[in-house]
């Protein structure tokens, strides 16, 4: 029954509970109204009638007085004909002292009631259809007679009756009245808010295109869809940033994984041709072994940068991931930036790591012009080239110095994160910016791994154009030429990862998707 | 005098001082953590590796590079602030006038580069090694 | 070639020998050389500094080219006084085939001195600078310190092989 109750609706509801109140207000008028009515008529009667009596008696002192002793009733029965004008007096009688009929008129059934003392005043009794009353006729306080009286309550009745039929058609007007405006108030609250509950439904299913709800004052109601209107805007924002950025990272994995191809393309064919070189000048023999020992390292931290950009890009997998589950929600503002900044560190080794390759390319390019400076006119090319080397490691330094400033600004904004949803979105935001601009800065420090790969190839062309060289120099090309077969390495990797990246940005489309924008 | 010789350089720092040493005479150059390949059996690694800052009685400094010569004893690092990130390129060499020899001790001085308003002395690392660390005075 | 007696003037009969001075100041001591000796007087605040050298040599500038070292007499007559905060100027003098320069913060110019004027030196001088000193005389209320270049170079040089 609860149940039942409970769905039904808001309209219904009101108007039960009206109806409740106004039934009990009938009851209540039914009840007081008749019997009030009667009440007053009823004093209004006895009043009558005793008055009535009152005076008869009086009157009727002399003419009973005068009877006792002339016999004579006349007198008697002109005062009671005079009574009689009253309609509602059915019967009179007169009787004397010892109880005995003087006169009367219908009085065959008069009534019986004992009489009252002198000095009291009338009894009056209220019959089924007659009033009742007997009054003491008294001559110097002493009773000399009895004046009975019948009279109709048909007129009282019919007064009564009229009395109740009022009360009941006021009550049935008060009810009528009553639920009617309770349906009408009940409807119009119940029907906006089931415009509202049918918006919020297609909004949850994903349609944000709705036009804002009309605001109908500052009631709940009004507040409702002003509310609901917010709701949309900022959601609608939320979800058009998403697409903005999931087609940013889709644009930039796909402009890299063709860049890194064709890097790879190059760099494959580059090395082929260094062999080339390397191989005809076999005969001349190497003996620098420092630079040796030099490209060694440079190999092994080749190596490790090639596992450090992978764990790089996974860290920017991650943070970016990191980024959707703020935004959906899922985890804490908080772990995500205990989160952020685990990563962040990594992605600081990682720079630091890079900052020692360049600086160990540098030392190399310039051993290598030093071995260019000794070996005379054949080692002029060699000179041009490492001095492009040793540019280009500069490049990378203001690369790594520029993402390591990127990351402390990030971390500055998450730091100073704010519990409130707003400021937690805006700090989100900024950080998909500062992602964004670091992994450019990442695609440039690979523009300048490319260029030195090219710087390598034109050390082969200089020298194969050279008849004689000295064994530093092939030493140097060999251990050149490891270098470069290590970044083609590091850049197959490096496909991989963007691949990876795509797969993720697909993800988060996906996710997107469902929501349509007015307009996008 | 005639025309001043030329040769390729190699410019560093060192504290205030800018310095240059020839490329001919040096034979590589590394980085700060440089350690020899083998030395005299009798001679601490340590011994090796020489800060230019105190040879020049200048405060420790923070070096990042090493100029690594060949010496009749093995290898010898001088541990340097800088390299300039120049190309290296020819430069003329202007001899050291004999007053000034006079007052250069060790004679470690064995011209100048002239640029613009600054005077650089080209340093032959291979006295400094004679003079400070093989127990003889170099002399005129 | 530079010839200390050149800067004589020539006697007439019965009057007393005179001399030519170059006088400059640095800081509290004013110096006199022979006029000959000065090439010129350039305009400079510092020197490039060179190692290996001792402290009274500042260093070497470039002069049209050529690389002359510049010395701090304040430096090696190891005066008692204090530095010179406001030296401008370089006087440039030759001595035989050699070329070196001097800090000074003022010239005085020209000064023509009678023998008489000069006096012996007194003894409260540092030892560096008596070595050099061809004699002293007034000027108003300084007194200005003769030097003997080419004593100064010879002590100098002593003075480095014993470092």
């Amino acid at each position: 029954m609860g149940k039942l109750l409970g769905n039904l609706s808001v309209k219904w509801k009101m108007a039960l509970a009206t109806s409740l109140i106004l039934l009990l207000a009938v009851a209540a008028v039914l009840w007081y109204f008749p019997r009030s009515q009667r009440q007053a008529l009823e004093s209004g009667m006895k009043t009558k009638v005793n008055t009535v009596a009152k005076m008869l008696s009086w009157s009727l002192v002399t003419a009973v007085d005068a009877a006792a002793l002339t016999m004579d009733v006349k007198p008697i029965e002109e005062i009671i004909t005079s009574a009689k004008q009253d309609k509602d007096l059915i019967a009179v009688r007169v009787e004397d002292a010892a109880g005995a009929r003087l006169a009367g008129l219908n009085d065959e059934e008069i009534n019986q009631l004992e009489a009252p003392k002198v000095g009291e005043p009338a009894r009056v009794f209220f019959g089924k259809n007659t009033l009742n009353v007997v009054e003491v006729i008294s001559k110097e306080e002493e009773s000399i007679g009895l004046l009975r009286m019948d009279y109709s309550l048909a007129d009282f009745l019919e007064k009564d009756r009229a009395a109740w039929r009022f009360g009941f058609l006021f009550a049935l007007l008060i009810f009528a009245l009553g639920s009617l405006l309770a349906a009408l108030v009940g409807y119009r609250i119940v029907r906006p808010l089931a415009v509202m509950t049918s918006t919020f439904k297609r909004m949850a299913d994903g349609d944000l295109s709705q036009s804002p709800l009309p605001s109908t004052g500052k009631d709940e109601i009004g507040s409702l869809a002003t509310a609901f209107n917010e709701l949309q805007t900022q959601m609608r924002e939320l979800t058009s940033k998403f697409n903005s950025l999931s087609t940013t990272m889709d644009e930039r994995a796909s402009e890299i994984l063709s860049t890194a191809k064709q890097q790879e393309a190059g760099a494959a064919q580059q090395a082929a041709t260094v062999s080339e070189v390397t191989a005809t000048m076999e005969e001349l023999a190497a003996t620098a072994q420092q630079i040796a020992k030099n490209a060694e390292a440079v190999t092994k931290s080749a190596e490790d940068a090639a596992n450090a950009v992978e764990d790089g890009r996974d860290s920017l997998v991650t943070f970016v991931q990191s980024m959707a589950s703020i935004e959906s929600g899922n985890k804490t503002i908080n772990d995500n930036i205990v989160q952020l900044n685990r990563h962040v560190q990594q992605i600081r080794g990682i720079i630091d790591l890079i900052n020692d390759i360049a600086d160990r390319s540098d030392l190399l390019a310039l051993n290598a012009a030093l071995e260019g400076t000794k070996a005379g006119q054949a080692g002029k090319g060699f000179l041009l080239v490492a001095a492009e080397m040793r540019r280009l490691a500069e490049n990378v330094f203001s690369s790594t110095a520029e993402i390591k400033q990127l990351i402390a600004e990030v971390t500055e904004a998450t730091n100073a994160t704010v519990m409130a949803t707003e400021s937690g979105m805006k700090t989100t935001r900024e950080g998909v910016d500062r992602a964004g601009e670091a992994e450019k800065a990442f695609g440039r420090i690979i523009e300048t791994i490319e260029e030195t790969t090219r710087a390598s190839k034109q050390i082969s062309l200089a020298t194969q154009q050279q008849h004689t060289g000295t064994e530093q120099i092939v030493s140097a090309m060999g251990e050149v030429a490891e270098v470069s077969q290590k970044w083609v390495e590091g850049i197959r990797d490096t496909t991989h990862s963007v691949g990876e990246l795509s797969g993720i940005t697909s993800q988060v489309k996906a996710l997107v998707a469902k929501y349509t924008i007015s307009g996008t | 005098m005639g025309k001043p010789r030329e040769s390729y350089l190699i410019l560093f720092r060192v504290g205030e001082f800018r310095l240059a040493v020839e490329a001919f005479s040096i034979q590589h150059i590394a980085d700060a953590n440089w350690a020899p390949l083998a030395g005299p059996e009798d001679e601490e690694e340590e011994d090796r590796v020489v800060e230019m800052a105190a040879v020049l009685k200048l405060p420790p400094q923070e070096g990042k590079r090493t100029i690594v010569i060949d010496t009749p004893n093995g290898q010898r690092g001088f541990v340097v602030d800088s390299i300039s990130n120049e190309e290296i390129t020819l430069h003329p060499i202007e001899p050291v006038p004999q007053l000034l020899q006079d007052w250069i001790r060790p004679t470690a001085i064995t011209g100048f580069l002239v640029e613009q308003e600054e005077v650089i002395g080209v340093v032959d690392l291979h006295r400094v090694d004679e003079a400070y660390f093989r127990g003889s005075q170099s002399h005129e | 070639m530079t010839d200390e007696t050149v800067n004589e003037t020539p006697k007439s009969p019965g009057a007393e020998p005179q001399r030519l001075y170059f006088v400059f100041r640095d800081g509290h001591e004013a110096y006199a050389v022979p006029p000959t000796s000065v090439v010129e007087v350039i305009t400079k605040t510092e020197a490039t500094p060179v190692p290996f050298t001792p402290d009274w040599l500042d260093g070497v500038i470039s002069v049209r080219g050529a690389i002359v070292p510049v010395l701090d007499l304040f430096r090696y007559f190891r005066l008692p006084s204090k530095i010179s905060n406001r030296r401008n100027r370089m006087i440039l003098v030759g001595v035989g085939p050699n070329a070196f320069a001097i800090w000074s913060d003022q010239i005085v110019g020209v000064e023509t001195v009678e023998e008489s004027r000069l006096e012996p030196p007194l003894s409260n001088l540092t030892d560096s600078l008596l070595k050099c000193l061809a004699g002293q005389f007034r000027m108003e209320d300084t007194v200005v310190y003769c030097i003997d270049l080419r004593k100064l170079l010879e002590e100098t040089r002593e003075q480095v092989k014993t470092l």
